[in-house]
């Protein structure tokens, strides 16, 4: 994962977020509580596109890794880059800080 | 578990960094994978913390979810480390101490920390040990052992090193205070006989009867007042190992029935020892 970029919106791994990265599945977790999340397939791929890519080019990245058309699943990707939000598993990041 | 454990090292790092406990990852995933030997499996967390930050960190963990397993007296003859558990992480064994590094545990933490790297570990940053420190930690828990674990350990560690890479731990053991400790683990405990803590060392990796071992815990004692604590602690009884075994808290009438109950069953241990060096 190539992290964001200073200065371009994107998107990051929370500091006190556990994670673990498999073939096929990334586990996330609070820390120090838990609960581990399991995100498998198009949740994990979406993931791990928001944490590496600016987040002008998620849905892009994501479409291209299932040889699908962007305008088609972008606004299920963006609900689901919110729903991560929400859950604590990322979080925005843009401007000068990292 | 490979998942679990990782984010178990995370999760007691982060306790850690609240309380601003300094630890060590040791062990497990915390070692180079090439360091142990195929099919070697690992099952729990081991931290080693600053000895003067082991209270607050005990009491951080319980604070996070972790439940008090095993104390420090209970778990081992060392008396070094506390077993936690955790619903979501499993266990974690909380060092205090490493058995066979310098008898001050002080120093043998400040020792270790000149000898240690960055690590991530479950997506957090971790401190653990530098390659010959791993060796050297994972030769100093084999010496204190006999199981077959241990002695395969010692091989793949040891005897399958290279000289150089030998020499290097045996002067990493010498810096941090270790030589009985890597003696113990490479077969040259007895040159060592005139320290006080052989015999507990003799006990820990050839085995010996309960008398023995108590009565090598009180040689190694480092002070009067410990040597007294432990003599006290020979006669309670461990009602945690109780509760492990039966799966319950024992009944008063239970502990009462073991207290007397224990020096009996060492009793015959001893006979039965005395017995069999009388027939060979």
């Amino acid at each position: 994962m190539s992290g964001p970029v200073a200065g371009v919106p994107g998107w990051r791994r929370p500091r006190r977020l556990g994670c673990v990265v498999e073939p096929g599945a990334v586990f996330l977790a609070p820390l120090p509580t838990g609960p581990i999340a399991r995100l498998e397939g198009s949740a994990a791929t979406i993931w791990q596109a928001a944490v590496s890519v600016p987040a002008a080019d998620v849905v892009e990245h994501v479409a291209a890794e299932f040889g699908v058309d962007a305008a088609t699943i972008g606004p299920d990707v963006e609900a689901f880059l919110d729903d991560l939000q929400a859950r604590g598993f990322l979080e925005r990041c843009g401007g000068v800080e990292q | 578990m490979h998942v679990r454990l990782l984010l178990g090292h995370a999760a007691v790092q982060v306790i850690a960094e609240r309380v601003g406990a300094e630890l060590v990852h040791l062990k497990g995933l915390a070692i180079d994978a090439d360091l142990l030997w195929p099919g070697r499996g690992t099952s729990d967390v081991d931290v080693l913390v600053r000895p003067r930050h082991a209270r607050r960190m005990a009491k951080a963990l319980v604070e996070a979810g972790w439940r008090l397993q095993t104390g420090y007296e209970e778990n081992s003859s060392f008396a070094h480390a506390a077993t936690y558990w955790h619903d979501m992480f499993g266990y974690v064994d909380l060092h205090r101490y490493y058995p066979g590094m310098h008898p001050d545990a002080e120093v043998a933490f400040a020792g270790l920390l000149r000898h240690c790297r960055a690590r991530e570990l479950g997506g957090v940053e971790c401190l653990v040990p530098e390659r010959v420190a791993q060796r050297l930690v994972l030769l100093l828990h084999a010496g204190r052992g006999r199981s077959s674990k241990d002695v395969r350990d010692v091989e793949h560690v040891w005897h399958a090193a290279t000289d150089a890479e030998r020499a290097e731990v045996e002067a990493l053991a010498q810096e941090l205070g270790a030589d009985l400790g890597l003696a113990a683990a490479t077969g040259r405990l007895d040159e060592f006989r005139a320290d006080p803590r052989y015999r507990l060392w003799a006990v820990a990796s050839r085995g010996g009867t309960r008398f023995e071992e108590w009565r090598a815990r009180l040689e190694a004692a480092p002070s009067r007042w410990d040597a007294v604590v432990t003599a006290l602690r020979a006669v309670l009884v461990n009602t945690q190992h109780l509760e492990a075994v039966w799966g319950r808290p024992p009944t008063r009438a239970e502990v009462v029935r073991e207290f007397f109950a224990r020096p009996v069953r060492g009793l015959r241990e001893e006979v039965a020892r005395w017995r069999a060096r009388r027939s060979r």
